[in-house]
């Protein structure tokens, strides 16, 4: 009697948490575009056509502000250090209302094959990388975090060097002995 | 012409020669004029440029040592996760040391510290400081591994280890005769190694009784 109790809570608890998971993945708009055309509407104010191009996206809220309806303003480090910035010239991302880099000129909050002809690349990364980001050693504030695998990071360009170098090709540091400013000169008198 | 016009031209006349040499200043070939200072921060001297091959035939990605994967805690202050964004994405110490000085894994690049860190007395432990010699014994045998930290094991072997004096340790060998020019020039470089009684157990009252 006793262990048939206890096996209807083991179950009971099994299936509240089975429930918990299934209606997160409910909630997640990523998830549910992929499944349905109406999920668009969670973050547009109707479903965009075909190369339908709109300075706002037609987005519900304003495009700096969509993505933290869910996400963190520091879901990830170097956010910071993007967010609110100018893109710099010559690349061709999508920027927000004001011009500047938002979340989604890296990421397309659309998953692969949600929009046709888009393709959205999931993080590679390389062996060399892994080991010294393991080897790294990160305090409170921050976290370990861990591209979605079912996703990944829903990436624009492909991950490894050309990412970054979209913007910061031209970004080329010379020697130190080179870049060195007038400050950080010496005066070096006549013999 | 009038002095206050005078004075003026002159001025203008030095300025106008100086300016060739200053404008040729940064390169280090030439005899006189204005030559690049090596930053102390090691940050400021690195260069993607020097690395760019070995990265590419390591397949380091940009985000090895410009980290992305951290997530910054919502429990914190605004300014706390600004500085652990900047701290983590700048790389840094952590990055740098990941191939130039880790000794977990060994080191896959050169591992002298003066390559980047222009006075290495910046990162000389604190306690690295009056009469160290004598009593780093205590501190090697408690804690080994910090010596380690910073130091090959060779360099340990140097001094306790060789038996052929012609190799030089800390003093140059005609250290009789010239110590006391440096004592002079830098009293405090002595006590790193010496108490005030290793000097007076030659020099007492004023006077060399050796």
């Amino acid at each position: 009697m006793k262990s048939s109790a206890v096996a209807i809570w083991i179950a009971l608890v099994l299936m509240i948490a089975v429930a918990g998971l299934a209606r997160a993945d409910e909630d997640n708009p990523h998830e549910k575009m992929v499944r349905s055309k109406s999920a668009c509407i969670d973050c547009h104010t109707r479903v965009p056509k075909a190369d339908e191009h709109a300075d706002d996206y037609l987005l519900v809220d304003a495009p700096s502000e969509t993505c933290l309806g869910c996400h963190s303003e520091s879901e990830h480090a170097g956010v910071l250090e993007h967010v609110g910035k100018d893109l710099p010239k010559g690349a061709t991302l999508p920027v927000d209302e004001h011009g500047k880099i938002a979340c989604f000129t890296c990421h397309d909050p659309h998953p692969d094959g949600v929009l046709p002809g888009r393709t959205v690349h999931k993080s590679t990364v390389s062996a060399g990388t892994r080991a010294f980001i393991d080897a790294r050693t990160w305090a409170p504030p921050l976290e370990r975090r861990e591209p979605s695998e079912t996703f990944g990071a829903l990436l624009r360009v492909p991950m490894g060097r050309e990412d970054c170098l979209v913007c910061h090709a031209s970004v080329v540091d010379r020697p130190w002995k080179e870049r060195t400013t007038w400050s950080d000169a010496i005066r070096v008198l006549p013999r | 012409m009038r002095p206050g016009r005078l004075t003026l031209f002159l001025v203008v006349a030095v300025l106008a020669g100086l300016a060739p040499s200053a404008c040729r200043t940064l390169n280090h070939g030439i005899d006189w004029g204005w030559r690049a200072e090596r930053p102390a921060d090691p940050v400021r001297t690195f260069s993607h440029q020097d690395h760019k091959a070995t990265f590419a035939r390591q397949e380091i990605q940009c985000f090895a040592c410009h980290t992305m994967t951290a997530r910054i805690s919502d429990e914190f202050q605004a300014a706390d996760a600004i500085r652990a964004s900047k701290q983590v994405f700048t790389g840094g110490k952590d990055a740098c040391h990941g191939c130039h000085y880790n000794p977990q894994t060994g080191n896959t690049a050169p591992d002298k510290c003066g390559l980047c860190h222009a006075d290495v007395r910046d990162i000389q432990p604190a306690n690295h400081n009056f009469d160290w010699m004598s009593r780093h014994l205590v501190f090697a045998k408690n804690d080994p591994q910090s010596c380690e930290g910073c130091h090959q094991p060779r360099y340990c072997q140097d001094c306790h280890n060789r038996r052929d004096e012609t190799v030089r340790t800390y003093h140059d060998r005609n250290v009789r005769f010239v110590h006391g020019i440096e004592a002079r020039a830098n009293p405090m470089k002595c006590g790193e190694c010496h108490t005030s009684g290793f000097c007076e157990s030659c020099h007492r009252q004023g006077g060399y009784e050796k």
